[in-house]
């Protein structure tokens, strides 16, 4: 009984990324399941056409950088945390978490006002809105909370002797980072790294807010969508699925789901 | 030159005390051990020698170098953990070779001290295994190889044998003082096991919520304790109260247990009624004739080369008993009466004034 | 400098950039929600047009609807979260490992691609409409005038295809904490409770789901939260037929330039979600063991 309840559940997670992948190989000029004949059409047209390989190139760069950067931050405030102690760090690992359950829709119009500012305020002028450095900065923000956390996880596992025993040697702080800290929870910074990228690849709702010419995939796939449902649609989800696919096969090996387990807990 | 002493040193966490105006002196070349239960302030005071812990109040010298406030990394300190704490991502050599690294040793002389200290705890050919290849004995060769090689003032070993099974302990135990003794390294060795602390140790400090109770050599704690506690402590003991029969000269007649001894006078006896000490294997049981004390075996177990007895006293005290399984020794069954032949010259009568302050 | 202080100074990147790019924008959000909007110029000032405005009864029947459509959501979540949860608690680890992946992958597409794939399973050409077609499902319900003469079953472009693309979409937000929950039982517990003749469902309701509330709290205000923020799946799967506040927010920015009250509307969401995080904490406390 049990297990039949949970086929159907899963029928209904996996379903509709089945109907895609397998809607995305057709031949036809629309969609439309099963599809009458195969071909890989709409995969050379999302890979020749312009916006989509502008789109796609666009969310590359971004993702691209906000994961270093979001590993690289999210990891300091995250060793920071752990190995600090003063009055109101509770308040503030709550805050740094915040971004997690704020809607974001209402980060979203609120970075779009803050871009606005800085495109019209003299001595500014920095062309902010629709601007791939201003989206870079917006996703950071929104992937920084999953960081600290998946780096926060692997840091509750690190034992402290280590270092203090690298201490003890003469190793001074930084070095103790360096040589101790780092390599051992190096599982959990890919894990940031690659939560930080997938988060950024899929993000939609902040960028739609700041992007006018400036699209990300799926802003694109977005605006195709609602323009018309055309196969393309397909391939490229199916894409995007293949690389999203990838990186979580890549992180369960790493063994950092477990540890998005916590995040929501 | 590598003597270390603790001055006055007292840490506080908020309003609890861990440990209190701590006065202690360890010579070069010393092996002392702080010995007590857990939370009793050993490991407070170890870790205020190594620096990741700074005491309220009080300085720590090593020689005449006061120490207190400088950075772990700065205290020339060797540091042995209960886990050993050796570097998982590391092969053996590059754990060992750590500290000098950060010391900046060229690569040659690095890789001589290596082979010296290798061979000292005779881990040679295992250079390049990682650490979770190795059994737990050899893990902790590795982590004492990895602090001597920077040639510490002084080696502080925390619970060092806890993960070791019990016979390899007792083979570590031995070539590790065997080791302090060539080396001359001033060591300080904290434990909660009174046979580790009795059978390595120079001198045992014993502790006790936070306060030093006895600082001495391992037969003066377990013959003459400064307290109950540590009477306790320090391996089986019957406290029994006594009572003065006759005071006076250089000796005193006491009554125990049913029966009556003449020892020698002690130097602190301020009590009609003390409490006195008898370790179960200075006290034999015989065959019960005459008019010595008599008592009765409630209780009989073997332990291979030992036999513990309970017996009950004609005044009611309960001593346990403990004789050698020696063809010679009268061996009583469980429900028969015995004569108690207690060796005056083991009783000790207890400090009575101290042991009410300090419990 | 102490150690403490220094690990205090690694806080700083993430704290100046929060400071830019969370904290600031907020303060500019609050600000303006108290601005008034006057032929297509927003001045600011302390003026509660935008909350008025707010619990208009047109609003705030959007409002109410965003509310249910977020229940809805969140008892369907937990509802399909438990078997789940208690079917990766009863298996070896290595299956554990294979449904944990199966449940936490789709978290892991873009919400886009997810609800354009239930467009073609649900539309009016998508395949579950295709087969009640081929079956003449369809045709007998419009004979009976139940569905009109050119549509298919009325699967998406309403409330329904809404909670049925978020459910899919938040599900392992609810299945992990409750998993969580539930592994945190010692299997003796339920064990023991068997032993003395205690029925699957017996055991349901008095072991496991007593046991289970704080991840179900959790896992409910997470989704909860998530649900009434959510802008994309009511757009794509609603097809204007359901609005919801963050619908009308979105449309007040980017059509009218409405910031005073496109703000005033975001903080009455806030304060919604502050609330709902507040009730779940009284919860939280009242079912701690």
């Amino acid at each position: 009984m049990l297990f039949i309840i949970n086929a159907l559940i899963f029928i209904f997670i996996f379903a509709p990324l089945v109907i895609v992948v397998i809607q995305s190989f057709t031949n036809e000029n629309h969609m439309g399941f099963p599809p009458e004949s195969y071909g890989v059409r709409w995969y050379a047209y999302v890979m020749t056409d312009d916006d989509w390989q502008n789109s796609f190139m666009n969310s590359l760069i971004v993702a691209s950088i906000v994961a270093p950067l979001s590993m690289i931050v999210g990891g300091m405030a995250a060793l920071g945390l752990d190995r600090s102690d003063f009055r109101g760090k509770q308040a503030v690992f709550s805050y740094l978490i915040a971004p997690m359950v704020l809607p974001h829709i209402v980060l979203g119009m609120a970075l779009f006002r803050i871009g606005l500012f800085l495109d019209t305020s003299e001595g500014f002028a920095l062309n902010a809105t629709d601007s791939l450095w201003f989206y870079v900065v917006a996703h950071t923000t929104i992937t920084i909370p999953y960081a600290i956390i998946t780096i926060g996880a692997s840091l509750q596992t690190l034992d402290r002797n280590l270092e203090e025993a690298a201490q003890i040697l003469g190793a001074s702080y930084f070095k103790t980072i360096f040589f101790i800290t780092i390599p051992l929870i190096k599982s959990g910074l890919i894990g940031a790294f690659i939560f930080s990228f997938i988060i950024s690849f899929d993000e939609f709702i902040v960028t739609y807010f700041l992007a006018t010419f400036n699209q990300t995939l799926p802003i694109q796939i977005y605006s195709t969508l609602m323009f018309q449902l055309e196969p393309s649609i397909a391939s490229i989800s199916t894409l995007m699925l293949a690389l999203t696919a990838l990186l979580t096969l890549l992180l369960m090996s790493r063994g950092q789901l477990v540890s998005f387990g916590k995040i929501i807990k | 030159m590598s003597k270390l002493t603790f001055e006055n040193v007292s840490r506080y966490y908020g309003e609890t005390c861990a440990v209190a105006d701590l006065n202690l002196s360890v010579n070069d070349g010393e092996f002392l051990t702080l010995l007590g239960p857990s939370g009793c302030g050993k490991t407070t005071s170890l870790r205020m020698v190594s620096g990741f812990v700074e005491p309220t109040s009080g300085r720590i010298f090593i020689g005449d170098t006061d120490i207190t406030g400088v950075l772990p990394e700065k205290r020339s300190i060797g540091l042995v953990f209960q886990n050993y704490a050796l570097f998982p991502h590391m092969t053996v050599g590059e754990n060992v070779t750590f500290g000098l690294k950060m010391a900046k040793v060229g690569k040659a002389e690095q890789q001589t001290r290596l082979k010296e200290a290798l061979k000292l705890v005779q881990l040679e050919g295992l250079v390049e295994r990682m650490p979770r290849e190795l059994s737990g004995g050899q893990q902790q060769r590795v982590a004492l190889a990895r602090s001597l090689i920077l040639r510490p003032n002084v080696l502080l070993l925390d619970e060092p044998f806890g993960a070791l099974d019990k016979q390899l302990r007792d083979y570590m135990r031995a070539e590790l003082r065997a080791l302090q003794i060539e080396l001359g390294i001033t060591t300080i060795f904290v434990t909660h096991d009174q046979d580790e602390a009795m059978s390595m140790s120079d001198r045992i400090c014993i502790m006790n919520h936070g306060h030093v109770n006895q600082i001495g050599t391992p037969e003066e704690v377990y013959r003459t304790p400064a307290n109950k506690f540590i009477a306790e402590f320090m391996g089986q003991s019957n406290i029994l109260p006594a009572s003065v029969v006759k005071s006076g000269g250089k000796t005193v007649t006491i009554q125990v247990a049913g029966a009556t001894l003449e020892i020698d006078a002690p130097s602190h006896m301020d009590s009609k009624q003390p409490e006195v000490l008898i370790r179960p294997e200075r006290i034999s049981l015989q065959p019960p004739k005459g008019t010595g004390a008599k008592a009765k075996v409630i209780d009989k177990q073997y332990f291979g080369s030992l036999i513990e007895y309970t017996v009950e006293s004609q005044d009611g005290s309960t001593l346990s008993v403990t004789a050698a399984t020696n063809k010679s020794n009268h061996e009583p069954s469980e429900g028969d009466m015995v004569m108690l032949d207690i060796d005056a010259s083991a009783v000790f009568v207890l400090p009575q004034r101290e042991a009410e302050n300090q419990s | 400098m102490t150690a403490n202080k220094r690990s205090m100074t690694l806080l700083l990147p993430a704290l100046v950039l929060y400071l830019i790019t969370f904290t600031a924008p907020l303060v500019v959000l609050l600000v303006l929600s108290f601005g008034r909007f006057d032929k297509s110029i927003t001045t600011l000032g302390f003026h509660l047009d935008g909350y008025i405005k707010f619990f208009e009864p047109t609003y705030l029947r959007v409002f109410f609807d965003t509310f249910f459509i977020s229940l809805y959501i969140t008892f369907f979540c937990l509802i399909l979260s438990f078997p789940v949860a208690i079917l990766m608690r009863r298996v070896q680890p290595f299956m554990k490992n294979i449904i944990l992946f199966c449940v936490i992958s789709p978290l892991l597409t873009s919400i886009i691609v997810r609800n354009s794939a239930w467009m073609l399973v649900l539309g009016n050409q998508g395949i579950i409409n295709q087969f009640a077609d081929y079956i003449g499902l369809n045709d007998v319900l419009r004979d009976m005038g139940l569905i009109s003469r050119f549509a298919g079953l009325p699967l998406m472009n309403n409330v329904f295809g809404v909670v049925l693309g978020t459910v899919h979409v938040y599900l392992p937000f609810m299945v992990l904490p409750i998993y969580a929950s539930l592994s945190a039982i010692n299997p003796s517990i339920e064990e023991s409770a068997r032993n003395l003749g205690a029925s699957s469902m017996q055991l349901f309701r008095n072991i496991t789901w007593p046991l289970s509330l704080p991840g179900v709290i959790a896992g409910c205000t997470l989704v909860f939260i998530l649900s009434m923020g959510l802008y994309v799946t009511p757009v794509i799967m609603g097809g204007n037929k359901v609005v919801t506040i963050p619908m009308i927010i979105t449309g007040l920015v980017r059509d009218r330039y409405n910031w005073p009250t496109a703000s005033a509307f975001s903080v009455m969401l806030l304060i919604t979600i502050l609330f709902t995080v507040y009730i779940s904490r009284l919860l939280q406390r009242s079912v701690k063991v």
